[in-house]
């Protein structure tokens, strides 16, 4: 069931993780089917604003 | 018609005379106003017409999603996938139904289309003057990697745009094939959202 992600949580993480490793530029993004394009927009825009720039789909879901 | 005497003249006649001196049938223009007047509305109008000037044609049914961090559209193949059909440039190459039915991850009309439209994208970009020059000039600059790099993704590059409650199996699937037709880099379309507050 869908629900309302923590984008604020997902930010922070982001920047933490940015901030530890200021030269890492990839993320690897892992969909599962059935989610709304409009999420999976909305997380790699959060995922460009935090500064990784190289942006990657897995061809499966998440694990 | 008054009636005259044979010889005589009325000399007097009312219509003759010329009532509050000469009668200007010119109208005079004050032409210095008026070309103040076109030059600031030339200059308005061009100002709000900077836009990069790339049209993108988006099917009535397809609602973009928002995003903030944004570049501006460059020229590329547009792949539009909406509730009824799979798009290429304006040519239906699928429906969605079928693409939802199908498990594997390859489209072929899709695919087929694609590289098409890539191979059109190649010769209108090497027809163009301006990147003859550009690849003469820099054959001759050492450090051309990054450079060639962007410039061999220009043509490659495809534009994706859906309506952002469709499910992502099948994007994934659309951008699965479209890699494996040789895209380069893929751009998805959004709105421009208002930045917000932090």
């Amino acid at each position: 069931m869908p629900g309302v992600y923590d984008e604020v949580g997902l930010t922070a993480q982001l920047r933490r993780i940015k901030q530890l490793y200021p030269d890492k530029v990839d993320a690897a993004l892992a969909v599962a089917d059935d989610i709304a394009y409009e999420i999976v927009i909305k997380t790699m825009d959060q995922i460009l604003m935090t500064g990784f720039s190289s942006i990657t789909f897995a061809t499966g879901g998440p694990p | 018609m008054a009636i005259f005497r044979v010889g005589e003249r009325f000399r007097k006649h009312r219509l003759l005379k010329r009532r509050g001196g000469r009668r200007d049938v010119t109208v005079v223009l004050s032409l210095t106003a008026m070309v103040d007047m076109f030059t600031v509305l030339v200059i308005f109008l061009l100002q709000s017409y900077n836009t990069t000037g790339r049209v993108i044609y988006l099917p009535k049914d397809v609602s973009l999603p928002k995003a903030q961090t944004i570049k501006p559209l460059s020229p590329s193949v547009v792949v539009t996938i909406s509730e009824k059909e799979i798009l290429v440039d304006k040519f239906v190459v699928a429906t969605y139904a079928d693409i939802k039915a199908q498990n594997e991850m390859l489209i072929p009309t899709l695919q087929k289309e694609v590289v098409a439209a890539l191979a059109r994208a190649k010769v209108e970009y090497d027809g163009k003057l301006q990147n003859k020059i550009k690849n003469l000039v820099q054959t001759d600059k050492k450090d051309l990697k990054t450079t060639a790099e962007e410039d061999k993704n220009t043509w490659k590059q495809v534009t994706v745009q859906a309506d952002k409650g469709m499910d992502f199996q099948t994007v994934r699937k659309v951008l699965f094939t479209v890699t494996e037709a040789g895209a380069g880099q893929i751009n998805f379309a959004v709105l421009k959202q208002a930045l917000s507050n932090e």
